[in-house]
């Protein structure tokens, strides 16, 4: 059964149609590339799926259960995590906290037993600290775990943010532009580290610009235009495909890594 | 759970154990008078670590003198007028502020920033018209007397130490609060509010909590102070409370706990050392809070951040930091 | 009777608007909430009791003399202090309240434990529809009216204003069509406090003019740019007639000790229903 299923999702803004009639299945373990032009619905599409943004029309089933609408850390809970370009949850806190708060956040807990501080607690306190380090070792990070999160170069903030999401144990995983910005070194890192993602059996969409990322990470792809979906499939079939050729060349823009 | 070391642990116990005695001999030092400057800064202690919750999740209010009020009306009327045992009036005291603060943020919460801050001065006028002119209930102008002592006799000495015990729950509540789950998402919120929620941080749950904890701390010290101080009335609760919370706050830092204590700590005595100047006292006052907003806005605790990343060593941050493995710590690209 | 109340609420919205506009031009601007308002409404009439007494130069020209005062003033803080807390609400906050503090005690100082009292203008009452209005109340009503009315054409019209009304719009934008943006706030912050000051100068011969007089008036300029929205002038000027007319009948209906809990009710329901008042952006 697909992990995620998108029906006909659509999103206006006053007159405009940010994304139009869009479907998608993803099985689970998949890596689902969505590229398309500046403009394309690419962010909205996240939006959408993450719940910061409520659809026009359309579903989101994950995992079988309908969230279209939800409140995004619902959603986030059951398993459809995101990242933003850009934003990591605490600029004024070490890669290490960063990582380890976003850690607690799917762990059942109660207030009061923390607070007293049980040995239930304490155990998953520890428990909680080596899954923060291994996570760390995942992105890469061991070597600057106690820098500041603002502090960091490019590269580590946005690995940083990736693992910050991994903590929160994903089902599927909505990487947003993992690796613009980046120098061929840190995104040859990312790469890595995606693929270690996706071996823990962890689905990825994932939006980027870069092709060469896109085409080497990615099993299928969703190419979008004006919000509507022009094409799906394999790398092959849709670098092939008339519609996509004519939406990148009959723009401006740039898609180099 | 604890990251540090054996010798750190004993040099912070024997500073406890320093700061146990200090505390303990005030009342017998300087009598009536130390003793109660000392209920007065212990209360203010509990009140702006209550306030600080929320404010980590980045929205200010600005009615947490109202709680207090709340509090302190609530048990001195179920004392005097009722005569319900003390203890019940004061957890009655807590419970009834937090009540009234989820009142409050319910619906208030969605209202952004600025307008919160408003909506919550709004609030504090409201309970002080009822404060001031529901005078059957509160008394009015002429206030309430409250006979009940906290415990014994009430001597400024017994309540002194009652309030120090309360207090110093208060500041371990608050340690553990911090390092829990919910304590840990405050600052998140805070940070990035659409990043946390998108990682399963559920915003408006966390700020009603913190809203209400820290209420409910207004609430419980507002009780101690109506018995302490034997009588209140609406003017004890007006809004410079709420300003002079926020100061404390602003000027301790709020990133760290240890950084309102300490602006609390410093402001009450001075303003107690410059009660006598006047004009001078408020001079100074308004010099020294527009230098700190002006060039620490993150206050002592942000000065202190400052200069340990100057000397290059490791800011402190939650107990989060793992063990440095050899060399990874400060100072590597 | 109905007369009289519609005529006080004229009043009395009138002079709210006055300050209420000032708060909401420095937010919708600067996007600073000014806590230090009411102390520039306290120097205008302080101020005009200074200039009329010591040159008896003779109410008007010392109420123009007055303003202008605190309009520099209010710009020149701008520059030395509001500038940098931009966006910020809770330095700004701070540092209105240190400001609110020295200027108030610097006043205490220098004026005393009395209050004083300013000459009136305009002696003498008139009959409008049954209500009677007395000179002063008059005065009040056109001066804010013709005011207001100016400053609308102005945001409007001129040149200057216009670039106001850019900057309160989107301040990137504005400046990279060349609006010089931190002179604009200055511009505005002064604007403010002279219209803040315009109203103390306005209100001083029927009231006791002392140091503190300001806190009252700021409380009501919040009521007011609550309700209307942060930033909006129509808002404002909405909500000051509204709050003019909830609070005289408060008074009639309640007695007059509730008339601001009502007002402060109001504020809040008005913004639990919409969260950014009537009118208000950002």
């Amino acid at each position: 059964m697909p992990i995620l299923e998108v029906h006909q999702l659509s999103k206006r803004f006053g007159g405009v149609e940010a994304l139009s009639q869009v479907d998608l299945a993803v099985e689970p373990g998949e890596v689902i590339g969505v590229i398309g032009p500046n403009g394309a619905g690419k962010s909205t599409f996240f939006n959408l799926l993450s719940g910061v943004m409520k659809p026009s029309a359309g579903k989101v089933v994950f995992e079988g259960h309908d969230v279209t609408g939800m409140k995004p850390h619902g959603i986030a809970k059951r398993g459809l995590v995101r990242t933003f370009q850009g934003t990591v949850l605490f600029a004024d806190l070490s890669v290490f906290d960063n990582v380890l708060v976003a850690c607690h956040v799917p762990a059942r807990t109660n207030l009061v037993a923390d607070v007293i501080g049980l040995p239930a607690v304490r155990r998953r306190e520890l428990e909680m600290r080596q899954r923060a380090e291994e996570i760390v070792e995942l992105a890469g990070l061991t070597a600057v775990t106690t820098k500041l999160a603002r502090d960091l170069p490019h590269g580590h903030q946005r690995a940083l943010g990736v693992a910050a999401a991994l903590a929160t144990d994903p089902k599927l995983l909505c990487l947003d532009e993992p690796v613009t910005g980046m120098n061929a070194d840190e995104i040859e890192a990312m790469m890595g580290f995606i693929e270690r993602i996706r071996q823990q059996g962890i689905t990825i969409l994932l939006v980027e610009h870069a092709m060469r990322v896109v085409m080497s990470v990615c099993e299928r792809i969703m190419v979008l235009n004006f919000g509507r979906k022009i094409a799906e499939g394999t790398c092959n079939e849709v670098q092939c495909d008339a519609a996509v050729i004519e939406a990148y060349l009959g723009r401006s823009d740039d898609d180099d890594a | 759970m604890t990251r540090a070391s054996p010798l750190r642990w004993a040099i912070i116990g024997v500073l406890a154990a320093g700061l146990a005695v200090v505390l303990g001999l005030v009342p017998f030092v300087g009598g009536d008078y130390y003793a109660h400057i000392g209920i007065l800064l212990l209360l203010n202690i509990t009140l702006v670590l209550g306030y600080r919750l929320l404010c980590l999740t980045g929205l200010y209010s600005f009615c947490h003198i109202t709680f207090f009020a709340i509090g302190a009306y609530t048990s001195a009327l179920l004392s005097s007028k009722l005569e319900y045992p003390v203890w019940i009036c004061f957890i009655a005291a807590g419970v009834v502020a937090a009540f009234f603060s989820m009142a409050l943020i319910i619906p208030a919460a969605r209202v952004r920033g600025v307008y919160f801050f408003l909506v919550t001065f709004g609030f504090l006028e409201v309970m002080n018209s009822v404060f001031l002119h529901w005078s059957t209930v509160t008394g009015g102008d002429a206030g309430i007397i409250v006979f009940a002592p906290i415990i014994g006799t009430g001597t400024q000495t017994q309540d002194y130490f009652v309030i120090l015990t309360f207090t110093i729950i208060t500041v371990l509540v608050m340690y553990r609060l911090e390092r829990s789950r919910f304590g840990r998402e405050l600052a998140p919120i805070g940070s990035a509010e659409g990043l946390a929620s998108v990682s399963g941080i559920n915003v408006l749950k966390n700020r009603v909590l913190a809203f209400a904890i820290g209420a409910a701390f207004a609430g419980f010290a507002g009780s101690l102070f109506a018995h302490d101080a034997a009588y209140i009335s609406a003017n004890n609760f007006s809004w410079w409370g709420s300003i002079y919370i926020l100061v404390w706050l602003v000027i301790g830092g709020q990133r760290k706990m240890w950084g309102p204590i300490l602006g609390a700590v410093v402001m009450t005595l001075v303003a107690e050392a410059l009660r006598m100047s006047g004009i001078l006292q408020a001079l100074f006052y308004a010099g020294v809070l527009l230098l700190v907003v002006m060039a620490m806005p993150q206050g002592i605790v942000g000065l202190v951040d400052y200069i340990r990343t100057k000397l290059g060593r490791a800011r402190t941050f939650g107990d989060g930091d793992p063990r440095p493995a050899d060399g990874a710590s400060e100072g590597s690209p | 009777m109905a007369a009289q109340v519609i005529a006080n609420s004229i009043v009395l919205g009138l002079t709210l608007a006055l300050m209420a506009i000032g708060l909401t031009l420095i937010y919708g601007i600067l996007l600073v909430v000014n806590f230090a308002h009411g102390e520039f409404y306290m120097l205008g009439a302080v101020f005009l009791y200074y200039v009329s007494s010591s040159t008896g130069l003779g109410y008007w020209v010392s109420a123009a003399a007055a303003i202008v005062a605190v309009g520099v003033l209010g710009w020149v803080l701008e520059v030395l202090v509001f500038r940098r807390f931009h966006g910020d609400l809770i330095g700004g906050c701070i540092a209105a309240i240190a400001l609110t503090i020295g200027i108030q005690s610097i006043t205490w100082e220098v004026w005393g434990p009395r209050t004083r009292a300013v000459e009136t203008p305009v002696h003498g009452t008139i009959e409008i529809f049954g209500a009677v209005v007395s000179g002063e109340r008059l005065l009040i009503a056109i001066v804010s009216l013709v005011t207001i009315l100016a400053l609308a054409w102005f945001i409007k019209y001129a040149k200057l204003g216009k670039a106001m009304r850019a900057v309160s719009e989107d301040s990137e934008a504005a400046r990279v069509q060349g609006i010089p943006a931190m002179k604009i706030s200055a511009l505005a912050f002064g604007i403010a406090t002279g219209l803040a000051a315009l109203a103390g100068v306005l209100v001083a011969p029927s009231t006791f003019v002392n140091p503190a007089m300001g806190s009252i008036p700021l409380t009501f300029a919040f009521i007011v740019v609550i309700i209307g929205g942060m930033g909006s002038i129509a808002g404002s000027l909405i909500a000051s007639m509204i709050i003019g007319l909830q609070q005289n009948l408060t008074a009639l209906w309640l007695g007059s000790q509730w008339s601001i809990g009502v007002a402060f009710l109001l504020a809040i329901i008005v913004l639990v229903v919409s969260p950014k008042g009537l009118m208000g952006h950002d």
